[in-house]
């Protein structure tokens, strides 16, 4: 059973501290495990490149998004404004749209 | 055979509705080679015409995507029904007017520079941002943060982050990276002052006071009166910013570490340059303003704290002697940065007071003229009492 969060952090509020978003897999219906199934899927066959530098951009802020699968080391992916691909962006999306307000965690 | 758009269309299209074109205009701009570099290209095609630095405001729709924005309020249209789109084209112009009419910079590259800003980009988006372009602004979450256009100080801000690319170009990380930082939180926080007519003592030195819920118990997200002290809450932990060199937080120059804590440790040149316009007094986008514009333009890339301190007290004695010198310099001294400038260094003692004496004189023979001048108009308005009786 998989265990999404992803983490936003820095940008023009860099310092401040946001708890993750959580999404337990095991609270899901089955439609919905199956949706994030799909998404980790899409992710992890298309990674955003990865962050060497701050680039052109100031105050972007970073996101990483971390896995969690029974029996495996959990796999993280990092981004941030600029970089973020449509994979990334929509995985982030539907992590928002399905946490827990308080975090959690799992 | 290779066919060529002809720039005028191309030049045309930038000005398009729709985004698509105006991406395809902008590459086919940048792949001819028409113009060398990037930037040159920008601040040509971006360019509003002499003195333009014209506006255009771009709506996103909730959509994360730039390319599918709408035009949504530009120099010619009339005021939108949307505040987010009308808060960021006056904050642009407020920006713009203050370089213009303060520090006599034609917009961000002092050439005319159009600016662009895009709102309401993707949903619940907690942030600002300068891509090295354009501003784009999010709506927030509506839990943590609200409309980022919201604060005048963060559109300036952003905004500066171009002025500083274009002038000395300080290298995004460690300390000049928070140099980097620190002068778009100064620039930020004086076009604010600007705008409300505030003396120093009269502004609250905080950036970013606008953009958080009511339910969150925080004053901003910094404060160059007090860096350290925006916000103290659970949910935001303690704001982490050092007003000290002695807690120059070390952190690793990477994207988790703040590239090297650009946005924590700008807070010892935020407070250098708080304590500068207090001791000064008055206007803090005049003196002290000017003083940071100035150090500003005469940095390069690298520059780290020192050497920017240096530059500021060298600066300060250049355009207003001595007593703005010691401001300046008295300022980083409680910050922990004692600067030795080597003009005024003990074995050159004596050129400063050579200086301090000429500066007095120079005081005094104004004084005498002022004198002077107002009883050579008594005299005169004598005479002419007495030809006309």
């Amino acid at each position: 059973m998989l265990c999404v969060s992803l983490l936003i952090y820095g940008g023009l509020a860099g310092g401040l501290q946001r708890p993750p978003h959580v999404v337990d897999g095991e609270k899901l219906s089955a439609s919905e495990q199956k949706q994030l199934l799909q998404l980790v899927q899409a992710l992890q066959a298309s990674p955003p490149p990865p962050v060497s530098g701050p680039g052109t951009g100031r105050d972007v802020q970073g996101y990483v998004i971390t896995i969690k699968e029974a029996g495996k080391a959990p796999v993280e992916f990092e981004a941030n404004d600029l970089t973020r691909n449509q994979p990334f962006a929509t995985l982030s999306r539907w992590i928002l749209n399905h946490s827990r307000a308080d975090g959690g965690s799992c | 055979m290779q066919c060529i758009m002809p720039p005028h269309i191309l030049e045309h299209l930038l000005k398009s509705e729709d985004g698509e074109l105006r991406e395809i205009a902008l590459t086919n701009l940048l792949t001819n080679g028409r113009l060398g570099g990037e930037r040159k290209v920008q601040s040509l095609t971006f360019a509003g015409g002499p003195g333009g630095s014209m506006r255009t405001v771009y709506d996103c729709r909730n959509r994360p995507s730039r390319s599918l924005a709408k035009v949504a309020r530009t120099e010619r249209s009339g005021v939108s029904k949307d505040a987010t789109v009308n808060q960021a084209f006056e904050g642009l112009g407020a920006t713009r007017d203050f370089y213009k009419d303060v520090y006599k910079r034609n917009s961000i590259d002092d050439r005319g520079m159009r600016l662009e800003a895009f709102v309401h980009y993707d949903k619940n988006f907690q942030n600002a941002y300068w891509d090295g372009k354009v501003m784009v602004f999010g709506d927030g979450d509506g839990k943590l943060f609200i409309d980022f256009t919201k604060s005048l100080d963060v559109i300036a801000h952003e905004l500066t982050h171009g002025v500083t690319e274009f002038t000395a170009g300080l290298e995004y990380h460690n300390e000049s990276g928070a140099l980097n930082e620190s002068i778009s939180d100064v620039m930020g926080s004086l076009v604010k002052q600007w705008s409300l007519k505030q003396t120093a003592d009269q502004a609250d030195w905080l950036v970013g006071a606008e953009i958080f819920t009511p339910k969150i118990k925080a004053d901003a997200l910094r404060s160059l009166k007090a860096p350290g002290t925006a916000y103290d809450n659970p949910i935001l932990g303690k704001d982490p910013q050092p007003d000290h060199m002695d807690r120059f937080a070390k952190l690793p120059d990477t994207q988790r570490g703040d590239w090297g804590g650009v946005h924590i440790n700008s807070g010892i040149p935020n407070k250098a340059f708080y304590l500068t316009a207090m001791a000064i007094g008055g206007k803090a986008w005049e003196a002290a303003g000017h003083i940071w514009y100035e150090a500003l333009l005469a940095s390069n890339a690298n520059t780290n704290f020192r050497q920017f301190a240096q530059t500021t007290v060298i600066k300060a004695s250049q355009l207003y002697g001595t007593e703005k010198r010691k401001a300046v310099s008295e300022a980083w001294a409680k910050v922990g940065l004692s600067v030795t400038v080597p003009s005024l260094t003990p074995s050159a003692k004596g050129e400063e007071k050579d200086l301090e004496a000429a500066e007095t004189h120079l005081a005094e023979l104004t004084h005498q003229i002022e004198v002077l001048s107002d009883r050579v108009r008594e005299l005169t308005s004598e005479v002419e009492q007495s030809l006309h009786s």
